[in-house]
């Protein structure tokens, strides 16, 4: 994940204690909106921390970055911090287990950014388990469908060999509308083993789950979610990239369906 | 479960997704079952997860979201997304045209309200239950 800070100082900002929490929280905010958080709870979190150091808040949460305004007396500071990154519900859960120790004066500013780079730092969940989970999971899913054990079980090659694919492309620097392409190719290649080598009595439930692990689920929920809260700038920008990747999930279907000259 | 490790999610609440999500999940089965249809009961069964998050998101000590959304995941009109994207590239260059638009029409209404009113029902217990879903991480 990257994040790069610019510093936009207003002409009344002398207070460097203002430059320096500003800074921390837009380091923070900008990891939570990358995390897939909802703007509501970004809000909520950041306020509650501003409240704590005595400072005035403003924010303005953006599709990929936030500003954030303080004033305290006469002082003003803002800051707008970029994201990227993906969703990920532990930073979720620990930014706002750090926002409470923050606003219940457990910890102080030093502290608190010790706390956020730990939680940066942290490694994800090991990927070989992620992989299998999703197989499984998505084998399941085929069975919600009403798929035979032939279904399944090509599914769940299929979402193996797509995940891996998926991680080992985007590692390489290849765009993630590409690699979603590719990888929804791949599976659904795999998943039409069943269609022609006349295993099972449900192929087309087999083709039709095995690239359904690529849904962008949470960003379409987030999306929703900020459209109820009000923020619908947000909400717009997480909608048209939610559909941006069910639609490379579909080309990826449409690419295999040709390769394969399937009806 | 596996569906949630995908978003990395804290461990400890990996176990309550799974209960949630197979208790919303077995109660829109029991709806549509019972001859509801995919947005009421996708609406009412969302509710029920909502609750639940909320509830058992102290025990967890995470966001209720963070237990709620991935619980959702399952019920996530993917088949209507597929078909809404097969029925917009079906209707290119196609003598077909009407019966692919229809499919993408449809398949697109299914979708944006199955997810709608998911997300309204898992939004109605945060707001009925403020101070627990803003204070399970305290």
């Amino acid at each position: 994940m990257t994040m790069t800070m610019m510093t936009k100082n207003s002409e009344s900002s002398l207070d460097a204690g203002l430059a320096v929490l500003d800074d921390f929280f837009s380091d923070y905010s900008a990891f939570l909106l990358s995390s897939g958080c909802t703007t509501l709870r970004i809000e909520k979190n950041v306020r509650r921390m501003a409240a704590r150091f005595g400072v005035d808040c403003v924010m303005t949460v953006m599709p990929k970055h936030i500003e954030i305004m303080l004033s305290r007396g006469g002082a003003t500071d803002t800051r707008m911090a970029y994201w990227t990154g993906g969703i990920n519900f532990y930073a979720i859960t620990a930014l706002s287990r750090l926002s409470w120790k923050v606003a219940d004066g457990k910890i102080g500013l030093d502290g608190a950014r010790r706390c956020l780079a730990a939680i940066k730092s942290k490694a994800r969940m090991n990927i070989v388990f992620v992989t299998f989970a999703a197989a499984l999971a998505n084998a399941s899913f085929c069975r919600l469908f009403r798929g035979d054990a032939w279904a399944m079980l090509f599914v769940f090659i299929a979402t193996l060999g797509g995940f891996c694919v998926k991680n080992k492309t985007i590692k390489t620097g290849v765009d993630a509308r590409v690699a979603c392409i590719i990888a929804g190719c791949l599976s659904a290649i795999i998943a039409c083993g069943p269609h022609i080598f006349g295993f099972g009595t449900t192929p087309d439930v087999a083709v039709a789950t095995s690239v359904l692990y690529l849904v962008p689920g949470i960003p379409f929920i987030n999306a929703f979610s900020d459209f109820i809260n009000g923020h619908y700038v947000c909400s717009m920008s997480r909608l048209l990239s939610a559909l941006e990747t069910t639609v490379c999930l579909g080309t990826g279907l449409v690419l295999a369906d040709y390769i394969l000259k399937l009806q | 479960m596996g569906f949630a490790a995908i978003s990395n999610p804290p461990k400890k609440s990996l176990k309550c997704c799974g209960l949630i999500a197979g208790i919303g999940h077995g109660c829109r089965f029991l709806l549509l079952e019972h001859g509801w249809g995919i947005v009421a009961g996708s609406f009412v069964a969302s509710f029920v997860i909502g609750i639940l998050a909320v509830l058992l998101s102290r025990r967890a000590k995470c966001p209720a979201e963070c237990l709620s959304f991935p619980a959702l995941l399952p019920m996530i009109p993917g088949m209507y997304a597929y078909k809404m994207v097969q029925g917009l590239v079906g209707c290119m260059g196609s003598a077909d045209y009407r019966e692919y638009f229809d499919m993408f029409s449809y398949n697109l209404i299914i979708t944006f309200s199955v997810i709608l009113m998911m997300v309204i029902g898992i939004t109605i217990p945060v707001f009925l239950m403020k101070k627990i879903s803003f204070t399970a991480t305290k």
